[in-house]
């Protein structure tokens, strides 16, 4: 009952964002390609889709370079939305606020270290 | 939250959940596939909060039989913390609003996704063809309409309006849940109707053109149908495109 109640937190947090933020603004991000795999990251964050799914939503991105692509599929299952929110309720807020950048940080450097060797 | 409110709001859950497995409520929400696993949870839930009754009802009796002498070394009420207060959003929702399936407002937010399919199935060789919206944007661009061009053709979907009021028929495609919906568009042109209401489920009658168009959101194709004949058309039982990728 508890981690329930964060988790409607995160996922009203990861809808009202999809709801009102626009996805223009990707199209500007794809052009760098530092920023695209940033923009593509954050992106992964907010919507808080399951790694069932984030794959076709990948393939869908397609002015994106394919570094940019692997980190949105790895940070994505890592660190999301909803994934704070049960982690702020059950490890407490202290230590999701230092967990979950130190996740986001981590998850980009192995996809763009594994983007940097393989692809 | 006491015990008594955690056992209405799992049960409510559980039944909101039968309830919307049961009817095709639930599938503006997830794809066909997760019914069982749907009902599955209602049920749970449902034991769950009977559980929580029945160990209520025998901790009180125990209580008031032998108080004396048989200390649980757990003489409080077991509470939730207020932040489970919560649940009862996505309940009240399911209830009252029943949040419809997305529709034009998503779509035209988002850029079609429209990808090159593995192959085409073959088409009955005379009649009028009934493609899915997918079905025709991917023949239409990728097969350069080789196997639909002279066809009369049928498809249904909703429809949308752009910035400037060009008409789109849409068809969200889904991969598991309306989270990840995607939509993929058609450009209309032809005769189309001269009132369009966003939204509004149509089917179309019409041909292959070869005119296409660059999505403004992602610059992805869209192809053009040209219209000769429009009728509006119910919901789909299934409003999402579930085949999909698969």
């Amino acid at each position: 009952m508890h981690a329930g109640g964060f988790l409607v937190i995160g996922a009203m947090a990861a809808a009202t964002l999809k709801a009102v933020a626009p996805a223009s603004w990707l199209r500007t991000a794809a052009e760098n390609p530092l920023v695209a795999i940033l923009a593509l990251a954050i992106l992964a964050v907010l919507l808080s889709i399951c790694s069932e799914a984030d794959a076709f939503v990948a393939a869908s991105l397609t002015q994106f370079s394919l570094t940019a692509k692997l980190a949105f599929l790895v940070v994505g299952p890592m660190i999301d939305l909803k994934l704070f929110a049960m982690q702020a309720g059950t490890f407490g807020r202290g230590f999701a606020l230092r967990f979950a950048p130190a996740t986001f940080a981590l998850a980009i450097a192995g996809a763009v270290l594994t983007g940097a060797v393989l692809l | 939250m006491n015990r008594q409110a955690q056992a209405a709001v799992l049960f409510l859950t559980g039944a909101a959940l039968l309830h919307a497995g049961f009817t095709n409520l639930y599938l503006r929400y997830v794809k066909a596939g997760l019914q069982p696993l749907l009902l599955l949870s209602g049920g749970v839930l449902i034991a769950a909060a009977l559980a929580t009754v029945w160990y209520e009802w025998r901790g009180r009796r125990e209580n008031r039989g032998d108080g004396h002498g048989h200390d649980h070394g757990d003489g409080h009420v077991h509470r939730e913390p207020r932040v489970s207060w919560l649940l009862v959003l996505p309940l009240l929702a399911l209830i009252l609003v029943a949040p419809p399936a997305l529709g034009s407002y998503s779509a035209m937010r988002t850029g079609t996704a429209l990808q090159q399919p593995y192959g085409y199935n073959r088409l009955p060789a005379s009649g009028p063809l009934d493609l899915t919206v997918v079905d025709y944007a991917s023949r239409a661009v990728y097969d350069h309409g080789r196997s639909i061009d002279g066809r009369q053709i049928k498809v249904t979907g909703f429809v949308a309006l752009d910035r400037s009021g060009s008409p789109y028929l849409v068809r969200m495609a889904l991969n598991c849940c309306a989270a990840d919906a995607q939509p993929v568009k058609i450009a209309l042109t032809g005769t189309i109707p001269p009132v369009l209401q966003p939204d509004k489920w149509l089917q179309v009658t019409g041909t292959y053109t070869a005119k296409q168009t660059k999505d403004p959101v992602n610059n992805g194709p869209i192809p053009y149908f040209r219209v000769t004949a429009a009728t509006p058309v119910p919901t789909p039982k299934d409003p999402y495109d579930e085949s999909w990728n698969n």
